[in-house]
């Protein structure tokens, strides 16, 4: 486990964990891209003198792979943060951006933002609306977790039950509106990374990180939380504001996220049980620590479903599901034996 | 040196009367034990003293101060509260735990650890310090929720059922505590269904029956036969003990 290491180590540790799966990822795809190849075009773009690349590979990289690749990971980010934020105040385990409803209430703003807001700012414009319904959707979490009394599994059904319904909805005014600035029914279940420009690499990174920040700030106040809020309370923590802000921002980075990517699941849920494993609980590494391994799940994910797919890319968030899914049924079995 | 008082005091849970009338006023340096049968109010009085439940009428103060009219980190700041509830799959070290009851303090690193330190061994937990809490058997994890309150640092406790789970060894070794805490200045007031540890520990003991005040005083003069007889609904006796002479209660 990496907690017990020196802070520098693991922040040292994590950045060329993220570098070598950016690089791997951006040379993945119909067409193959060796890393040093990959290397050379970000050099030739970084750095203040020339620096001989493929004039083949580098509109590729630069133009196409390296904004997916930097989107996917933001995106992952902000869902990877969100899971280990909400699994912390909520104190269930399975909590997850996209199991709680949080996703689907960011996707209606997607929607929105994309169809009046697209000449202005084309995707970009369905991050933004993505993140104003992100942050209205929180409370429309907090209302299903205090509806269900802080049973966990009713708490995840409810969310559940309450995503579907709206990501159909969602899903079926994409398909009565019929119109090209608003992505196809597969976005809203599956997710997509095709529309990827700097632009929403710029847009998700900033709300991904800003959501972090926030959210880190009330670190310590979220491991007072593992005792139950009437302890918290107790202890001199105000509730309401924590669950607030937290709720929030995580509903910012989530809506960034979905505004970007489209609806994606379990990032969240394996991130938080990665970060935890590798970091320990103590939020105040276990939000960094999620927030770096939703980002490298997610580029993984993505590259996987190109490299698996060919011409005809398998959606990112099936393979997400695939991993997800059997780890979700793991982690709800085990609980239930006890062990 | 912080009075807690209870000034006409009333309370309603979902129309049902459990406190009425209670005029209560403790000084510091005082160890109160509050006694009575189940439902007599004990709970409820303790979670109004601490602000946690705004009383249907009257008002209870911390040295002067309502604490519902305070923001929650300044009423965690005036008492510490130990509740009877605590969940037992906290994820976290018991070293880590006790630290969370000085997450408001002032104090500087060392002086935080110091607290924390001294409210671990005080309980006898320090053994226990890198175990996770979720591994402690229920005694044990009273004993980390009695540290961290007790890591709170402040000038008023309140108690809940502080023995609550413990063995009859650990049990008394937390009423010595609070004594000893109160005769440090502090004030502190504690729930419990066991007459013996508080007639042998408490300064002062207030009998509940029916959300009313039966009788408070002395442990020798308010621990009689005939009161807890009436107050248990069933026949006790009572004998004074052959060392220090403070009541033992048996049926």
């Amino acid at each position: 486990m990496l907690a017990s290491k020196p802070p520098v180590v693991v922040a040292l540790v994590g950045l060329v964990a993220v570098l070598v799966t950016v690089v791997i990822a951006v040379g993945v795809g119909s067409t193959t891209v060796a890393p040093l190849d990959v290397l050379r075009v970000l050099a030739d773009h970084v750095l203040p003198f020339d620096v001989a690349s493929s004039p083949i590979a580098d509109p590729i990289i630069w133009n196409i792979r390296l904004p997916r690749v930097l989107t996917a990971f933001a995106a992952g980010a902000a869902l990877g943060m969100g899971g280990v934020a909400l699994q912390g105040l909520f104190r269930n385990p399975v909590a997850d951006p996209q199991l709680v409803g949080l996703s689907a209430t960011s996707a209606i703003g997607v929607m929105i933002g994309l169809w009046i807001g697209w000449e202005a700012g084309g995707p970009v414009a369905g991050i933004l609306g993505g993140v104003v319904a992100g942050i209205l959707g929180a409370s429309a979490v907090r209302w299903i977790a205090t509806s269900t009394q802080g049973d966990p599994s009713r708490f995840i059904l409810a969310g559940i039950g309450f995503g579907v319904a709206v990501s159909a909805m969602v899903a079926a005014a994409a398909i009565a509106i019929h119109d090209p600035r608003v992505p196809d029914v597969p976005f809203w279940f599956v997710g997509g990374l095709g529309a990827s420009t700097w632009g929403t690499v710029l847009w998700t990174t900033l709300f991904a990180g800003a959501s972090l920040l926030v959210v880190w700030r009330f670190a310590r106040r979220l491991d007072v939380f593992s005792l139950g809020m009437a302890s918290a309370r107790h202890l001199g923590i105000d509730v309401a504001v924590v669950t607030t802000a937290t709720l929030m921002s995580v509903g910012a980075g989530v809506g960034a996220a979905v505004g970007a990517a489209g609806v994606i699941a379990f990032v969240g849920l394996v991130a938080a049980h990665g970060a935890r494993a590798l970091v320990g609980d103590h939020h105040r590494t276990s939000l960094p620590a999620g927030f770096v391994l939703g980002g490298m799940f997610l580029v993984t994910a993505d590259a996987m479903g190109r490299v698996i797919g060919g011409r005809f890319e398998v959606p990112v968030g099936l393979v997400t599901a695939a991993i997800g899914g059997p780890f979700l049924l793991w982690l709800i079995v085990r609980r239930r034996l006890g062990t | 040196m912080t009075t807690i008082a209870a000034h006409g005091l009333e309370v309603s849970l979902g129309g049902t009367p459990v406190i009425a009338a209670l005029d209560l006023v403790v000084d510091p340096g005082t160890f109160t034990c509050i006694v009575g049968p189940n439902g007599a109010g004990k709970t409820t009085l303790m979670q109004c003293l601490a602000g946690e439940l705004e009383p249907t009428a009257g008002s209870t103060t911390i040295g002067g101060v309502i604490p519902t009219e305070v923001s929650v980190p300044e009423r965690a700041l005036i008492r510490a509260f130990l509740a009877q509830e605590e969940r037992p799959d906290i994820p976290y070290r018991v070293i880590d735990v006790v630290r969370f009851g000085t997450h408001l303090s002032i104090l500087d690193e060392e002086g935080q650890q110091a607290i924390v330190d001294n409210a671990m061994s005080s309980v006898e937990i320090d053994h226990l310090a890198q175990r996770r809490v979720a591994s402690l058997s229920g005694g044990e994890r009273r004993r980390v929720a009695l540290a961290r309150t007790f890591a709170q640092d402040a000038d008023v406790l309140l108690l809940d059922e502080p023995t609550e789970s413990l063995d009859l060894g650990h049990a008394d070794t937390v009423m010595r505590l609070a004594w000893q805490t109160a005769q440090q200045g502090r004030t502190v007031i504690a729930t419990s269904h066991d007459l013996n540890l508080a007639a042998r520990h408490a300064d002062r003991i207030v009998v509940l029956s029916g959300g009313s005040i039966a009788a408070d005083g002395d442990p020798k003069e308010v621990l009689t036969p005939a009161l807890l007889s009436e107050v248990y609904h069933c026949r006790v006796r009572v004998l004074p003990h052959p060392e220090h002479g403070r009541p033992v209660i048996f049926l």
